[in-house]
């Protein structure tokens, strides 16, 4: 039982941090976060395409909306060949690892379970 | 111009980039390059979209899932074809990123932008390639839940 709340709340944040990612500290869930959490667990496909452009598109409107897909969108700018070549450039690091963040916390509660 | 490298902080949700952090150091010549001398689009730049903070990135591991006996997890994930989105990782352009932002339009279901004079289309084959997404699938996005049925039962 513990096992599943805790894989529960991993992949909520899956989807509020990569998927659909808001860029704020609390990891709240909307409804739209739990339907594509409810799709991904009993594996109704969806069309990620969609659901990436429009987040992208709603960031973009959205006065209080924060840029989402900064790696994505890198790989495009170079698979398109963009000229890269002395421009402000950053790196992912071990630090951005949703896995070695979080994982040894979510592990802490489920040993208080049991 | 000075390559710049910096390691984002991994307690802050967020990060500016310090070239972009206000208009007024921007430099004219770069806005030009960025946007191939388009003044319009300079305007929608520095008025929507320079102040905007770029979200922090995040990154999951399948492997790493596996290894923390997360195995069913990682099955529904890539059951969903996110492996490689999700596994993205690397460099990333700042800067350019809010170029792209700024430029980018949806029209005949395909996206659109253009950074420093290069036409992008996000065509199907592109989001494959970069990202190893297929279109197809339902299409839901917040606040249409209608296409799926069994959620709105649960509910």
């Amino acid at each position: 039982m513990g096992r599943l709340r805790v894989e529960e709340r991993l992949l909520g944040m899956v989807v509020t941090k990569i998927i659909m990612p808001r860029g704020s500290n609390h990891a709240t869930l909307n409804e739209g976060d739990l339907v594509v959490m409810y799709c991904i667990q009993n594996g109704v496909m969806l069309d990620w395409t969609y659901t990436i452009h429009d987040h992208m598109m709603k960031a973009k409107r959205l006065t209080d909306f924060k840029l989402p897909y900064v790696v994505l969108i890198s790989k495009f700018i170079e698979h398109f060949g963009v000229d890269v070549e002395g421009e402000l450039e950053e790196s992912t690091s071990l630090l951005n690892h949703v896995s070695t963040l979080n994982m040894h916390r979510m592990e802490f509660t489920k040993v208080g379970n049991t | 111009m000075p390559r710049r490298s910096r390691v984002a902080p991994s307690d802050d949700e967020s990060s500016t980039p310090p070239t972009s952090s206000s208009p007024n150091v921007m430099n004219q010549g770069r806005l030009d390059i960025w946007f191939e001398g388009h003044e319009d689009r300079i305007q929608t730049f520095l008025i929507e979209i320079n102040r905007k903070q770029i979200i922090l990135p995040k990154v999951i591991r399948m492997s790493r899932l596996r290894a923390k006996n997360f195995g069913n997890l990682e099955q529904h994930l890539k059951a969903q074809k996110l492996k490689t989105f999700l596994e993205l990782s690397g460099k990333v352009y700042p800067d350019l990123v809010k170029v792209f932002y700024a430029n980018l339009k949806f029209s005949n279901g395909i996206l659109k932008s253009s950074v420093k004079g290069v036409e992008m289309e996000i065509t199907r084959q592109a989001w494959k390639d970069v990202a190893g997404l297929r279109q197809r699938g339902v299409q839901v996005r917040k606040g249409e839940t209608s296409a799926v049925d069994e959620f709105n039962k649960v509910q």
